[in-house]
């Protein structure tokens, strides 16, 4: 194939050419002219952050279940071989059969996090596919979003045919279905996507027209067409332990992220910690059996020679079997050197613990998310743990051996005060002070080492504090100066996140349709991969938006009226509107809300509207040991 | 029980790294669920050892690795299970069981032989190039280091060089040369003083060896010994 040969010339000229060649253990290749639907699974950034994506791990999988579907894989590409593919007019193509993208029927996009938009226009570009919905044809493909960004989808809508809003395993096959009907009838493009409007959780943004007030506030987001909904559900897997896990997963060659076994033990996260969307959206919480996950374990540790198995979730420790879990995985696996490990931990010493027996190699660092630096701004942000929690925890992480310990904050966040940024400081000292007196028992006091890691605060939609204005630029800045001097320690490293990728974040976050634009212009300009600070470039950006003739500050800066038309309110994560605004006002009185799946129902609509309910396994009796 | 075995690296597994090939068999061996021997510590790792590694973009028949196990088995049962879990690209080729006490890999081959193809222009010259490399005592080339680039005399350590064929825009050489770490040659090196068009030649790897006097022996014939 011309293709082929084109390939080979090019890669021996660019950086990591693992990342294009495909062919890894596991892919699943099928007869292209043999198989009817062809499903790309596009991810908006490199092989090596793409891969360790789960989500599309599980659509592979139950996609290419299907016999009349196939699914296959693309990334974007680097720097260097964008530059080779646009030079010798190489299209993007798919890794498993390298089809270019235009060549299938629905090219879905996953949506993890905002800076990732240009590169989406970046790959419909390279794939030869129209950037608008509105431009494209009858020959082109359907481009499909989903993921966590899609709870406020109108920045990137004008550039999607449709989005799936929610859990995506049983939407996905709905879609599938409809597009096979839609092939037998022979109709138009809109013939489909009324057909897809009428899934429960999809969203055609063409199908929807949005007016805005003299002032740029949004007046109403409205049908224009008959018989599709006014407001767009949410899509709940209602058991995630009978729900669909793929047996084996594609065993890359190079280093990719999260390149393990990744168990999902649960969705979902009720903590109620009010910065944070993906606590909202990925209500209510639902585990999986033990026995589900050891079946799960043993299938993968068998299809993919992993040496590691990690237990993913929003907050693992929460699980309410892990004890029993972790013994299991340890009893069956550690004797031939397959390790665990617990990405997401709570601060609390019962964790410590759990890590403790986990760790089978050197201990090479414990992270902790205190959030904030004071207890009055962690009531603030609803993250119940106290300094006597993050103490206790370091403690038994110092006695248990560790010389590493990693604490997680934000600034910027509503209320924040100099003082409360002063916490960070001084928790980070505590810290310090207590590893060298514990370590230093054993005379390793100068091993011990603190980062402090401190991003600024973005206000996120469908969150309590989706209302609130993104702290001054200048004024993060003079807040991370400050933590700069105070934090002065050797034994302390300090690493921020720059304010100029905060604030594209937090337009984009909460961006309005007209905020396409821009994208379209940043990325016209050459912008593309604007998460890796290698690449971001903010003079672009802002280049762009004043083409557009928008004010990015009225998006990240600007404290909205609790009454306000938001340009996400058409889409329901079931979480209601007045659930939100009781627990702003919560945040400002400094009043913390319990968790809900310990205490009472905290009114949040999801279960009683969505005829969902909280799943916990905690009340499994112990496991018939095998071994 | 410590087999030793050939091994080959083709298309387009080609395009990744040796580092990136060890974890990629190491997996394949952990699927076939074949009894790896582990180092025992602090982070036990298989018993696993590779020979010369094999720079990105190299194809290779004559790749070799010493794998440990805690237990025996047929060799025909190992290439089959092995093959069976490896992504195409990579294929078991020959093994043997070796003793315990045999030289590691790295230790003993020390020599290299490389095909070298690519397209040539009108006037390519092989012969004539190869025979000015041949007739000279100095071949100067600038290795990049992390800290600074070195000047090398590679000369002495070509030991043969040869045209296979040439002719009508293409050719071919063949290339042995010393490898190790008392002197090494890489083959891009010696490739580079042809004007080959159209970027770089394709280079194969066809042998690896261990000199003994003026013998060449395969890695697998001196584990006999």
């Amino acid at each position: 194939m011309q293709q082929d040969k084109l390939l080979d010339r090019i890669l021996p000229s660019v950086a990591k050419p693992g990342r294009y060649i495909g062919n890894e253990w596991n892919i699943v290749r099928k007869d292209w002219d043999k198989t009817e639907v062809k499903f790309a699974l596009a991810f908006p950034d490199i092989y090596d952050i793409g891969m360790g994506h789960l989500g599309y791990k599980i659509l592979y999988y139950l996609l290419n279940q299907r016999e009349d579907t196939l699914a296959e894989r693309v990334y974007a590409p680097w720097v260097d071989m964008e530059a080779k593919m646009r030079e010798h007019g190489l299209p993007l193509f798919s890794l498993e059969t390298r089809h270019a993208l235009s060549e299938f029927d629905l090219v879905g996009f996953t949506l993890q996090y905002e800076l990732s938009y240009t590169n989406i226009l970046n790959m419909l570009d390279l794939g030869g596919i129209p950037l608008r919905g509105a431009e494209r044809s009858i020959g082109d493909p359907f481009v499909v979003g989903g993921g966590p960004c899609v709870f406020n989808p109108e920045p990137v809508a004008p550039f999607f045919d449709l989005f799936v809003i929610g859990d995506g395993e049983e939407v996905v096959i709905e879609l599938v279905e409809a597009y096979r009907e839609w092939k037998l009838e022979g109709s138009d493009r809109e013939g489909f996507l009324l057909k897809a409007a009428a899934i429960p959780g999809v969203y055609v943004p063409g199908f929807y027209d949005v007016d805005y007030h003299a002032d740029g506030t949004v007046k109403a987001v409205t049908p224009n067409r008959s018989g599709v909904p006014d407001r767009i559900q949410k899509r709940v897997v209602k058991d995630l332990d009978t729900a669909v896990f793929p047996d084996q997963f594609v065993v890359p060659y190079i280093d990719v992220v999260h390149d393990r076994v990744m168990l999902e033990v649960m969705r979902g996260c009720t903590r109620g910690c009010r910065f944070c969307q993906a606590g909202v959206i990925y209500r209510p919480v639902r585990e999986r059996r033990r026995e589900t996950l050891r079946k799960q374990a043993e299938a993968l540790v068998a299809s993919t020679g992993y040496e590691e198995i990690s237990l993913t979730s929003l907050s693992t420790s929460d699980y309410s079997g892990i004890e029993p879990l972790v013994d299991d995985l340890l009893a069956s696996y550690r004797s031939c050197g397959i390790g665990l490990s617990l990405p997401s931990l709570r601060l609390d010493s019962f964790s410590v613990g759990l890590a403790d027996r986990i760790q089978s190699g050197r201990k090479t660092g414990l992270t902790f998310a205190p959030e904030a630096g004071t207890q009055r701004l962690r009531d603030v942000i609803n993250k119940n743990v106290s300094e006597d929690d993050l103490l206790a925890a370091a403690t038994a992480a110092f006695e248990a051996g560790w010389d590493a310990v990693k604490l997680y904050f934000m600034i910027g966040l509503p209320t924040e005060t100099l003082d409360d940024v002063t916490g960070i400081a001084e928790l980070a000292q505590k810290v310090l002070e207590l590893g060298r007196k514990i370590r230093g028992k054993e005379g390793k006091a100068g091993r011990v080492k603190i980062s402090v890691s401190v991003a600024s605060f973005v206000p996120k939609s469908h969150t309590p504090f989706q209302w609130v204005s993104q702290a001054p630029l200048e004024e993060l800045e003079r807040r991370q100066d400050h933590l700069r001097r105070l934090l002065r320690d050797r034994a302390i490293a300090f690493s921020w996140t720059y304010v100029d990728e905060s604030l594209l974040e937090a337009v984009l976050a909460r961006g309005d349709r007209r905020v396409a634009d821009v994208i379209l212009r940043a990325w016209q300009k050459g912008c593309r991969l604007d998460g890796w600070s290698e690449h971001f470039d903010f003079a672009k950006w802002m280049e762009a938006f004043a083409e557009a003739d928008l004010d990015p500050y009225f998006y990240s800066h600007r404290e909205r009226d609790l009454e306000e038309t938001l340009p996400w309110d058409h889409i329901d994560s079931g979480i209601s509107k007045r659930f939100l605004i009781r627990e702003w006002k919560r945040a400002l009185a400094g009043q913390v809300t319990p968790d809900c799946r310990f205490e009472g129902c905290t009114g949040c609509r999801l279960c009683q509207d969505f005829d969902v309910r909280n799943e916990l396994v905690g009340g499994e009796g112990p496991s018939e040991n095998q071994s | 029980m410590k087999i030793r075995a050939r091994f080959t690296k083709e298309e387009p597994v080609r395009f990744i790294s040796h580092l990136d090939l060890a974890r990629t068999v190491e997996r394949a061996v952990r699927r076939a669920g074949l009894p790896v021997a582990y180092s025992q510590g602090f982070n036990p790792r298989p018993k696993i050892a590779f020979g010369s590694a094999l720079a990105l973009g190299i194809t290779s028949s004559a790749e070799y690795v010493d794998m440990e196990f805690s237990d025996g088995f047929g060799i025909n049962e190992f290439l089959r299970a092995i093959n069976e879990n490896l992504p195409s690209g990579i294929r078991f080729k020959e093994a043997k069981v070796i003793p315990a006490d045999t030289a590691p890999l790295m230790s003993v081959i020390d020599r290299a032989q490389y095909i070298i193809t690519g397209e040539l222009g009108q006037d390519g010259g092989l012969s004539s190039i190869v025979q000015q490399i041949l007739d000279s005592d100095e071949i100067w080339i600038e290795r990049p280091g992390k800290k600074q680039t070195r000047r090398i005399n590679i000369r002495p350590w070509i030991f043969s060089l040869e045209v296979l064929e040439e002719g009508a825009g293409a050719g071919t050489l063949s290339l042995l040369v010393q490898t190790g770490s008392r002197g090494n040659v890489r083959p891009e090196e010696v490739a580079d003083q042809f004007p080959w068009v159209f970027g770089q030649p394709r280079i194969h790897r066809s042998g690896l060896f261990i000199a003994q006097g003026s013998r060449l022996l395969s890695p697998l014939d001196v584990a006999h010994h």
